[in-house]
């Protein structure tokens, strides 16, 4: 346990020191802002809507920014292990104070970092936009209240906690992909085609299997269930939102499925040649 | 109880067997030579020896410790790669402040004592993809012995230097050395390291041809006389009719020759040089250097195969 802490220690050490977080974090806070913004303007056309149009425009927004961070999640991960195993830091910490399967839990841990500081960064680059231009009051369409600021609300964090596990699930994707891969850019590459690969399934599979797909690593489903179902419930559209089952699926099968990645990796890990 | 130990180890690649059968031992206050020529196994032997690779057979301890655990012998071990391991965006402190996390172990030699040590306290704030190879490499031996390790093993640590990096590396063993602290070097530079170690391993093939202090690894060519001819095809072809005597080198004119348990004299060796028309200028006493055990004991192997 202690070996984990260390390795957790050090990659933190590592990822607050280095420029990658900051500059994926400003880009994907741009994106959501630049997304947020065009969501604004057509939002702002329709005449019908005459209150909380704010809370679409900063889940449209925000919905963006995280399909991109996905992306980033999944490249940072990929490259850790391969990319140490490399430069032979992998090779050190084994030798000095780090068991094989702490190499694995110790980068697991750390994942919480990049995924809560992208959230916040597409939420910053969203809201500001959104709240310079809407507002975030009960949404009024046709002079008809269909939600209360306190319902949008509830909506806004019911889709947030339901991508949240997507995209630990995903971190330890990366690492399952990292830890089979000798060099970091095949660790890259390979995660990016896997990654399309899924997209590609999704897209033959029936509405209901595709959550379930969503519901496990392939982070440009963001786009088509959670953050992007929420913006067109507080848009007011009847047929629009996850179902509960739908939304527990989204709660728990990423987790399971992350401990089961995770369990893969360290088998992985134990068995190769550093 | 030995610092490091290497029992009945077996690695093989398929078909290729790359360690067979290697045992010995590495005390405390040693400074040890893993000696061979490239392709002999050294690095895989220190690939199964520090837990990154698994062997076909046998076991290692390093530190008592297994070598699949060696996470527990918590800094006592320093490892220095032939490749340093630095993150080369990053500070020379920085670096070491990293490699302190890894480790987890505090105590010991701090930071600034480190640095001094390898005389890298003005380079504290340079960037360590700005440094030179021999500079990496004295910031990677400085990020082993950070801490208070009791075991430093040395991958190859003159590779790719310069007349001049590999003297500063020598010098930076050679105080380590007299400080106590157990080292393991593994090299093919015999001629370099040779001042520095106290006992050796040589292995040709995957196999051990000698181990022990390097006192008597050198002792066992007692009998190598060094001719000087003018005419050394003559004189070779004199020499392959003798048996028991051996030609270990011949560098131009000049051949070392074992006469090894034969029982000849050095005058019988002259007497058949001068007969053969070698136009024999010298004879003497072959210099033991480490090279010469080396070659020797390669040579002996070639011929038992």
């Amino acid at each position: 346990m202690t070996g984990t802490l260390r390795i957790f220690r050090s990659e933190l050490d590592r990822l607050i020191c280095g420029f990658g977080l900051w500059i994926v974090g400003l880009t994907v806070g741009a994106v959501a802002a630049i997304s947020a913004l065009k969501s604004s303007i057509e939002l702002a056309g329709d005449l019908s809507i005459t209150s909380g149009a704010g809370w679409s425009c900063m889940l449209e927004g925000m919905g963006t920014g995280v399909a991109l961070m996905a992306f980033a999640l999944l490249i940072a991960s990929a490259r850790s292990l391969a990319g140490d195993h490399e430069s032979g830091l992998l090779r050190m910490a084994v030798t000095r104070s780090a068991s094989r399967p702490a190499l694995v839990l110790g980068r697991l841990l750390v994942a919480p970092l990049p995924i809560l500081g992208g959230l916040l960064a597409a939420f910053l680059g969203a809201w500001l936009v959104a709240r310079s231009q809407l507002d975030f009051g009960p949404f009024v369409q046709d002079k008809f209240e269909h939600m209360t600021a306190e319902e949008s609300l509830a909506e806004v964090c019911k889709a947030l906690f339901a991508t949240l596990p997507a995209l630990v699930a995903l971190w330890s994707f990366g690492l399952l992909i990292s830890a089979c891969s000798r060099s970091a850019v095949g660790a890259v590459a390979l995660a990016l085609g896997l990654f399309v690969a899924f997209d590609l399934v999704k897209e033959s599979l029936s509405d209901e299997h595709l959550y379930l797909i969503f519901a496990s690593f392939a982070p440009s489903l963001a786009d088509s269930s959670a953050l992007g179902e929420a913006p067109k419930v507080l848009q007011g559209f009847s047929d629009a939102g996850l179902g509960d089952f739908v939304l527990r699926q989204a709660m728990w099968l990423p987790g399971a499925q992350a401990l089961l990645i995770v369990a893969l990796a360290v088998a992985v890990i134990q068995r190769r040649t550093l | 109880m030995a610092s490091f130990a290497i029992h009945s180890l077996h690695k093989s690649f398929g078909s290729v067997k790359a360690v067979q059968d290697l045992s010995f031992e590495v005390h405390p206050g040693q400074v040890h030579g893993l000696l061979g020529p490239n392709g002999s196994g050294k690095t895989t032997t220190l690939c199964c020896a520090l837990g990154l690779m698994r062997p076909t057979k046998g076991s290692v301890e390093v530190l008592g410790v297994s070598s699949r655990a060696l996470h527990r012998t918590r800094g006592r071990l320093g490892v220095v790669f032939d490749q340093p391991v630095l993150l080369k965006r990053r500070s020379v402190a920085a670096n070491l402040a990293y490699h302190a996390k890894i480790r987890g172990h505090k105590g010991g030699r701090s930071h600034d004592e480190v640095l001094d040590l390898v005389g890298l306290s003005d380079l504290k704030k340079r960037r360590a993809g700005a440094l030179s190879l021999g500079q990496g490499k004295r910031l990677a031996l400085a990020t082993a012995l950070a801490g208070d390790p009791e075991l430093v093993v040395l991958d190859e640590p003159l590779s790719g230097l310069d007349p001049v990096g590999t003297r500063e590396i020598l010098a930076l063993i050679s105080k380590l050395a007299t400080s106590g602290l157990t080292l393991i070097l593994s090299t093919h530079r015999l001629h370099d390291v040779e001042p520095v170690l106290t006992h050796a391993t040589i292995m040709v093939r995957g196999r051990r041809v000698a181990t022990g202090p390097l006192s008597e690894i050198l002792g066992r060519g007692e009998g190598m006389l060094q001719a000087t001819v003018q005419n050394p095809k003559r004189a070779l072809e004199a020499l392959s009719t003798m048996g028991g005597w051996q030609v270990c080198s011949e560098e131009g004119s000049v051949i070392d020759v074992d006469l090894g348990s034969s029982g000849a004299q050095p005058s019988e060796l002259a007497e058949v040089l001068v007969k053969a028309g070698a136009g024999l200028v010298r004879l003497q006493p072959a210099g033991q250097r480490l090279a010469d055990a080396f070659d020797r004991l390669v040579a002996q192997e070639s011929t038992l195969e």
